[in-house]
C-alpha cells in the first residue's frame, strides 16, 4: 500500500535538471539564520506528509462534486444532458451528501420528475390552499400525481417542503431578509428570491467596463453568477444539473475572507462551482455560461475571493420585511388618484385605444386619428426603438436630463407626441404629456373594481403617488391582481406597473425607486 | 572548485575531496537537511553521514551535477533521520528499533519486489511532474524535494502564499488522480 513517505522518496526521480534549477531558485544555503531551534522543526515536514496524503475529509472526496453527484437515465429533451456519456445525466445534490436524506430524496425527485411527470393539469390547484398550492409551483408539480409524490417524498426522508417565497426589490432588503451582514461587492447588481427558511437564489451581475456595441445591441459586460443558500432538512425546489465528476478539477481554497471552499472548474465548459458549508447552511457560487465564461483556475479563484461565504451562511430569516401592508400617506396634497386619471382625456383615451388596437402604431391609423379627435388629443404620427442608443443618448431623445430612476432604467420606445415608456427596475413606466394620447398603454386600470385597495404614499424621496390594487380573477386556481402607481405633475402624468405583486412591498419599493422630479 | 574537478578527488581517494566539497556545498546540504530535521545539530549529523556516503559512492558513480546527487543524497538520510526520531517520540518501543537495527545487518534488506515498486513509482512520478506547468514544476519540488517552507518558496517565486498553498493543493488533486490511473494506490 503506498504511502505518502513512500511518494517523497521518489522525488528523486525527477530529472536532476529540474531538481538542480529549483534548488538554485530557493538559493539554499543563504536563508535568513532564525537560532537555534526552529519553530516549525518537526511540524514542516509533518505537515508536508500530511498535506501529501491529507486525512481532512475533502481529500477522502467527501466534499467534492463527485460526493453530491448521481446520475439518472436521459430525460426528456428539455432536460439538461451531457456530451461525454449521452446514456446518462449528471446532477448534483445541493444540500446533501451521497447517503443524507437530502440526497436521496434529491435523487429520488429527480429521477421520478424527468421521466413520470405525466400532462399538466391546469385546475389541479383550484380551490386549494394557498401554501400547498404555492409549494406545488415552487417544486413544479403540475398535476395531482406529481404533487402526491413530492410530499410522499418529502415525507419518506422526513424534509420540509418549501411553501413561501419573496423577491427582495434590493440588496439591502435580501440582508435583512435573510438577516445576514452584506457580503455582497459593492457593484453588484443582483436580484432572485428568498424561502421562508432563509434558503435563497440570488443572481449576480458584476459589470467590467463601459457598454460595447456587439451585433445589433449595446451590451454590458461583466461577470455573472449564481449564488445559492440551501439549508439542510429541505428538499431544494430546483434541479441542479452537473457533469461527469471527472470533467472537474477539484482543490481547497481558501479565499480572501479566509472561507475555507472547495472549488470545482470544468476547463472543458469554462464553468465553476466554489462550495461552502457551515452549520445547517449549504453556500455555492455557480458561474461560467455561454455569456460569461470562467477562463481558467486562477480566474475561478478571483471569482471565489468576491463573497464572503461565511457571512452568507448566517440564517436568521425574516420575510416580515418584504411583506407589509400599505404605508399611507395621509396628507395627498391633491395628487391625483387612478379613478380620476381613469375619468381624465388621457386616461380615457389611452384605454380606448388599448382595448382596440394592440400596435403602438397601426397601418390604418384612421382610428388612432379619431380617438385623438374625439379626447381633443394630440395623437402620435411616428414612434421610433430606442434600444440601439445608450442610456445617455435615449435619455436625451427622449427629453429627459436626468434618469427617472434611481437604479436601472432605460427608454424603450418614444412616440412623436412626447409619450415615453421606460423599463424599470421591477416593471414599467409611462410617461404622457398632459394633451398627448399614448398608445403604449395597457389601459388596465379602467378596471378598477370597487373592492379595490388603494392608498397615497409618499415615497422615500418625498413625492406623492396613488397606488392601487385590485384583483383580475382566479387563473388556474391562483388569484391575479393588476397595480397601478401614479403621479401628476404639472406636464404629464407618470403611470407606473410593478411586474410582482405579494403586498404594498413591491408596489412602495418600485415608487421609491422613480426619481419623479424628473417628470415636473 | 569546479564540480568535474571535486568528483575527480573523490575517484582519486584525496583526502581533499571532502573538505572541497563541504566548502562548495556544505551550506547547500546543511540547508536541505534542516528544513527537514529542524534543528542544526541533526542537520550536522545527517551532512556528515552524506560525505561519508558520497565517499562510498564515489567511484563508481561520476555525478554530472554534484549539487543535485549530494541533495539527494543528504534528503534520503534527513528523512530517514526525522522517521527515527518521530517514532522515538511516539514511544514506538524497542521492538520495532531493535527489528531496523537487525535488518542493517543483512545486506539488501528490501526485497526484490519492493525495489521495483520504488523504481515504478519515481518513474511514474516524473512522468506526472512532466505534465505540470513550469511554475507548478518549480513549486512541487521546491516543496516536496527540497521540504522548503511556503514562506521561502513565495519569496523565491514572487507568488503570494495563498497562491502557493492553491497550487499545491490543485497539484495534489491532480497527482491523486494520476496515482489512482496508474494503479499505483
Amino acid at each position: 500500500m503506498l504511502k505518502p513517505y513512500d511518494i517523497l522518496n521518489a522525488m528523486d526521480g525527477i530529472e536532476e535538471e529540474k531538481l538542480a534549477e529549483a534548488g538554485e531558485l530557493l538559493e539554499l544555503g543563504t536563508e535568513p539564520k532564525r537560532g537555534f531551534k526552529f519553530p516549525w522543526k518537526a511540524v514542516l515536514i509533518a505537515a508536508v506528509i500530511s498535506a501529501l496524503f491529507t486525512v481532512t475529509a475533502y481529500s477522502l472526496g467527501w466534499f467534492g462534486i463527485g460526493a453530491r453527484s448521481y446520475e439518472t437515465e436521459p430525460a426528456l429533451p428539455h432536460a439538461p444532458s451531457t456530451e461525454q456519456s449521452e446514456a446518462k445525466d449528471y446532477w448534483k445534490s445541493a444540500n446533501g451528501y451521497k447517503g443524507s436524506n437530502e440526497y436521496k430524496a434529491s435523487a429520488e425527485w429527480t429521477a421520478y420528475y424527468w421521466k413520470n411527470n405525466g400532462s399538466p393539469d391546469a385546475d389541479f390547484l383550484s380551490g386549494a390552499e394557498k401554501k400547498y398550492a404555492d409549494t406545488c409551483h415552487f417544486y413544479g408539480a403540475t398535476n395531482q400525481e406529481m404533487a402526491d409524490r413530492l410530499f410522499e417524498i418529502a415525507d419518506k426522508y422526513n424534509l420540509k417542503l418549501h411553501y413561501d417565497h419573496l423577491s427582495p426589490l434590493n440588496t439591502e432588503d435580501f440582508y435583512n431578509s435573510i438577516g445576514t451582514e452584506a457580503f455582497l461587492p459593492q457593484n453588484c447588481q443582483s436580484g432572485g428570491y428568498v424561502y421562508e427558511d432563509g434558503s435563497f437564489k440570488w443572481d449576480c451581475f458584476i459589470p467590467t467596463g463601459e457598454p460595447e456595441w456587439i451585433e445589433d445591441g449595446l451590451i454590458q459586460k461583466g461577470l455573472d453568477f449564481t449564488l445559492f443558500r440551501h439549508m439542510a432538512g429541505t428538499l431544494v425546489p430546483w434541479f441542479s444539473p452537473s457533469e461527469e465528476p471527472d470533467s472537474f478539477e477539484e482543490w481547497e481554497y481558501e479565499n480572501l475572507f479566509g472561507n475555507k471552499l472547495i472549488i470545482s472548474y470544468n476547463g472543458e465548459k469554462h464553468s465553476m462551482i466554489a462550495s461552502y458549508s457551515e452549520g445547517q447552511a449549504f453556500i455555492e457560487l455557480s458561474a461560467g455560461y455561454e455569456w460569461s465564461t470562467v477562463e481558467s483556475p486562477e480566474q475561478a479563484e478571483e471569482i471565489a475571493d468576491l463573497i464572503d461565504f461565511h457571512k452568507a451562511a448566517q440564517c436568521k430569516p425574516d420575510l416580515s420585511a418584504l411583506r407589509h401592508g400599505p404605508t399611507v400617506c395621509t396628507e395627498p396634497c391633491g395628487a391625483v388618484t387612478a379613478e380620476e386619471f381613469s375619468e381624465t382625456p388621457e386616461g380615457r383615451a389611452a384605454a380606448e385605444y388599448g382595448a382596440l388596437c394592440g400596435e403602438i402604431m397601426p397601418e390604418d391609423n384612421s382610428k388612432l386619428l379619431a380617438i385623438g379627435e374625439k379626447y381633443q388629443l394630440e395623437a402620435p404620427e411616428s414612434f421610433e426603438f430606442l434600444y440601439e442608443l445608450s442610456l445617455e443618448e435615449a435619455l436625451e431623445k427622449a427629453g429627459f436630463a436626468e434618469n427617472p430612476s434611481y437604479s436601472a432604467c432605460y427608454p424603450e420606445c418614444l412616440l412623436s407626441n412626447g409619450c415615453v415608456q421606460f423599463s424599470v427596475s421591477g416593471g414599467t413606466l409611462c410617461y404622457i404629456p398632459k394633451g398627448a394620447l399614448c398608445t403604449v398603454l395597457n389601459g388596465n386600470y379602467v378596471n378598477l373594481t370597487k373592492d379595490a385597495e388603494s392608498w397615497f404614499y409618499k415615497t422615500e424621496h418625498g413625492d406623492i403617488v396613488h397606488i392601487s390594487v385590485w384583483s383580475r380573477g382566479n387563473v388556474h386556481g391562483t388569484e391575479h391582481k393588476e397595480n397601478i402607481i401614479l403621479f401628476e405633475s404639472e406636464k404629464g402624468y407618470a403611470v407606473g406597473r410593478a411586474d410582482y405583486y405579494n403586498s404594498a412591498y413591491e408596489l412602495e419599493t418600485f415608487a421609491d425607486d422613480i426619481n419623479f422630479k424628473v417628470f415636473r | 572548485m569546479e564540480d568535474r574537478e571535486i568528483v575527480e578527488l573523490y575517484w582519486q581517494r584525496s583526502q581533499s575531496a571532502i573538505p572541497e566539497t563541504e566548502t562548495k556545498y556544505g551550506t547547500y546540504c546543511r540547508s536541505i537537511s534542516k528544513n527537514i530535521c529542524g534543528n542544526y545539530e541533526d542537520a550536522e549529523e545527517c551532512v556528515n553521514d552524506t560525505y561519508f556516503k558520497a565517499w562510498n559512492l564515489m567511484p563508481d558513480k561520476r555525478p554530472a551535477l554534484l549539487s543535485v546527487f549530494l541533495g539527494g543524497i543528504v534528503r534520503n538520510i534527513s528523512i530517514y533521520r526525522f522517521r527515527t526520531n518521530t517514532r522515538k517520540k511516539r514511544g514506538g518501543g524497542e521492538m520495532p528499533a531493535a527489528i531496523e537495527e537487525l535488518a542493517e545487518c543483512i545486506s539488501s534488506p528490501q526485497n526484490v519486489e519492493r525495489e521495483v515498486e520504488e523504481a515504478e513509482l519515481k518513474r511514474e512520478l516524473r512522468r506526472f511532474v512532466n505534465t505540470l506547468k513550469k511554475d507548478e514544476q518549480t513549486v512541487f519540488i521546491c516543496r516536496y524535494y527540497y521540504l522548503a517552507p511556503i514562506s521561502r518558496i513565495a519569496e523565491k517565486t514572487g507568488f503570494s502564499q495563498s497562491k502557493i498553498k492553491s497550487m499545491l493543493s490543485r497539484i495534489r488533486s491532480r497527482l491523486r488522480v494520476f496515482l489512482k490511473e496508474e494503479g499505483l494506490c
